[in-house]
């Protein structure tokens, strides 16, 4: 893409600046540049944000309609709740009969769904061009005339579909239940939740919407080969009108995090494998710290000095890394399955003892050469629209405006092995770490996961 | 961070002492009318489609054969700054032979070349580079995705691999220990593990689609360096193989 015009249509610019040393060859470094439109932004007078971008590399848009609200927003003894509501928001509406919305998707979008994580419920669909309107009617209808077609039948209908996708969150909330203290609300839902789910009554699903399912809630993208204009205009038709409910939007509680030191979480419950994981609790999100904390990643899951220690120790074949971000708080999690009967006791005396010698692999060769590869991942986010629009989403969750690559680009370039070193100092320390042992028991003898919190002894 | 913990404690326990009382009772009672946007004609029908659909306009695919036979694809995307290139044998799938044997040969592509060691290219990554093996019932390869100005070096560097692989003896143990395990952690959900069982006990170790790609136990413990170069030299011939480029 010639350089000039893209920065005269005003199209995002991804250079990667030279940030080289000298031994890097000027032929082997990446030296190009991207271009798609620039994603443009609005807010309706009724609160909700807007955000679009045209990218007409192929006929079909991505819609996604987030809603700031997650099973976190339960309240408590009335788990699922959220996730309930997400699902009778799938039922009629005044215009919709039964079914139509499933319908409607079905025929006309090749990916679509609605998934309540514990801060967001997020709605998308991947239509054909000609088609985007449609997704806009459906969200509308979700939105400002789902609530007056809730009834008895379909809240006793969608609890027993709730109920039956329980099991996709018994892993986390295993672990969550021994994390977070009981009043927390990244707390799961009790052993009970089944009884919970019962005690859900039709006030509370409507009391939820009203506080939530709104337009100064929410913000939607819409990523795909549209002129702005029109879009916009679809959106005005849709939205627009939307009034938003009499009582106050839900406040959202979310206390910052942090776990206490040197300590163990054991988690006793039938299981193939035992594991041990390194789980590190880390502050509000943040760009930069972001940008080092996938660096970080990408250099041990690259070639790390651990794994070496814990294959020859007999304990493990290696780990692998993980990065979630929540609001205000995060987690970066290193999970170790343990072989055959080895204590994890053993692994955790290891990472300890091997944790130091990250440090020493950060060299200024190796923080480059994963500063590509984050850069990489990052350019991939721009594959299509979807990807784009996924990627919109999550930094608007997190960091409260649209994605912007060359500025993610910019903050991986700003990455250096000292900035590393702070990180792994200021947050990564062993000490601060959660160990969180899962280990096997018999299905014999159990009831359900038995789990204990104590001080880790070096 | 205690003194954290003990914040975060406190400011829980202040909020769940002020939502006490019945559950749920912190969010009110559902007030005002169900539904205050006012009602629209054009609200009561899904919009009319807009224009006629639009098919996607497949790049343009230009193909060559070299003269040994191996087949060439070039897609030229311009909007992308990734680009990919693809070796692929429709010789080298694990339907066809002992079971096992075309896995750990995919995967021994990964451990080292007569010029690289096997810790960089299964690294699994080279700078930007991503490398990686894959196999199905009747097609292998190997892809390299990096970004689209290093095309050519990834083009070199998969010519490496594919050509001049190095089979190290002691790589390819450690690579059937790790396809074991790798077998051991796919048969963790039952019905994996089930499958593997029954098709194991239905068709033994013969070399039959049904039969368990990472191969058995047994069949795992017959293979040696000698049949994996010999695979090699016969599967990954040029003139039953692909080299796919994708990129700016």
């Amino acid at each position: 893409v010639n350089r000039r015009r893209a920065i005269g249509l005003g199209l995002w610019l991804v250079a990667l600046a030279p940030n080289v040393r000298a031994e890097h060859a000027a032929a082997s470094r990446p030296a190009y540049v991207v271009s798609v439109a620039k994603p443009m932004e609005h807010r309706l007078a009724n609160g909700l944000r807007v955000v679009l971008q045209p990218d007409r590399r192929a006929p079909r848009v991505a819609v996604h309609v987030v809603y700031r609200v997650g099973s976190a927003d339960d309240p408590k003894g009335l788990g699922e709740l959220a996730h309930l509501l997400e699902h009778l928001t799938y039922g009629p509406t005044r215009h919709l009969a039964a079914g139509a919305i499933f319908e409607h998707l079905e025929r006309n979008s090749w990916n679509w769904n609605g998934t309540t994580s514990v801060d967001h419920t997020t709605y998308h669909a991947l239509v054909p061009s000609h088609r985007i309107a449609l997704p806009l009617w459906l969200e509308s209808e979700r939105m400002a005339f789902a609530l007056e077609a809730f009834t008895e039948t379909r809240l006793e209908s969608d609890k027993r579909i709730v109920k039956n996708e329980l099991w996709q969150r018994a892993h986390d909330w295993e672990m969550a239940r021994g994390i977070f203290p009981e009043a927390h609300p990244y707390h799961p839902p009790s052993h009970d939740v089944e009884d919970e789910i019962d005690g859900i009554d039709l006030d509370h699903v409507r009391a939820l919407y009203q506080r939530t399912y709104r337009p100064d809630n929410a913000f939607i993208v819409m990523v795909g080969d549209f002129q702005v204009a029109h879009a916009r205009s679809l959106v005005d038709r849709y939205f627009a009108p939307i009034v938003k409910p009499e009582p106050p939007l839900l406040p959202r509680f979310r206390p910052a995090f942090t776990f206490p030191d040197g300590k163990t979480l054991t988690i006793w419950a039938p299981r193939y494998t035992e594991v041990v994981k390194a789980v590190w609790s880390l502050p509000p999100f943040d760009f930069q710290r972001a940008a080092e904390i996938e660096v970080l990643a990408e250099i041990l899951g690259d070639e790390d000095p651990l794994t070496d220690v814990l294959r020859r120790a007999g304990v493990s074949e290696g780990f692998t890394l993980e990065v979630e971000q929540r609001l205000h708080t995060g987690f970066f999690t290193l999970s170790l399955a343990l072989r055959r009967d080895v204590d994890p006791t053993r692994a955790d005396r290891l990472l300890d003892a091997g944790w130091p010698r990250v440090a020493e692999i950060l060299t200024p060769e190796r923080v480059e050469r994963a500063k590509d590869v984050v850069v990489r991942h990052v350019l991939r986010e721009l594959e299509s629209a979807e990807s784009l629009a996924r990627a919109h989403c999550h930094w608007l969750k997190h960091a409260g405006r649209p994605f912007s690559p060359s500025q993610a680009v910019t903050w991986i370039r700003r990455v250096s092995p000292a900035s590393l070193a702070r990180l792994l100092t200021a947050h990564l320390a062993p000490k601060a770490r959660l160990s969180v042992h899962l280990r096997h028991t018999d299905q014999a003898r159990f009831d359900r996961p038995e789990t204990s919190l104590r001080t880790r002894t070096p | 961070v205690t003194r954290g913990w003990l914040t975060t404690s406190l400011a829980t326990l202040a909020v769940s002492l002020a939502s006490c009382g019945r559950p749920g009772s912190e969010l009110g009672r559902p007030r005002g009318p169900l539904t205050p946007t006012p009602d629209a004609p054009f609200r009561s029908a899904p919009p009319d489609p807009i224009g006629a659909e639009r098919w996607i306009e497949a790049p343009v695919l230009r193909h060559a054969v070299l003269d040994n036979g191996l087949e060439l694809l070039v897609v030229e995307q311009p909007w992308t700054a990734l680009g990919a290139a693809s070796y692929a044998s429709r010789n080298a799938g694990y339907a066809d032979t002992t079971p096992g044997l075309a896995v750990v040969t995919a995967a021994m592509l990964l451990r080292g070349t007569e010029f690289d060691d096997g810790r960089v290219l299964t690294g699994p990554r080279i700078g930007a580079f991503a490398v990686e093996a894959w196999i199905a019932e009747n097609a292998a390869g190997i892809q390299i995705e990096t970004f689209g100005s290093q095309a050519r070096a990834a083009i070199e560097l998969l010519a490496q691999i594919v050509r001049r692989p190095a089979f190290d003896p002691g790589e390819l143990q450690a690579r059937l220990a790790s396809q074991s395990t790798e077998s051991f952690a796919s048969s963790t959900f039952v019905e994996g593990h089930l499958e593997a069982l029954a098709l194991e006990q239905l068709y033994g170790d013969g070399p039959r689609l049904t039969s368990p790609a990472w191969g058995t136990k047994r069949s795992r413990a017959a293979l040696t360096r000698e049949l994996v170069v010999e695979y090699h030299r016969t599967s990954y011939v040029p003139a039953a193989s692909a080299l796919i480029v994708v990129g700016p």
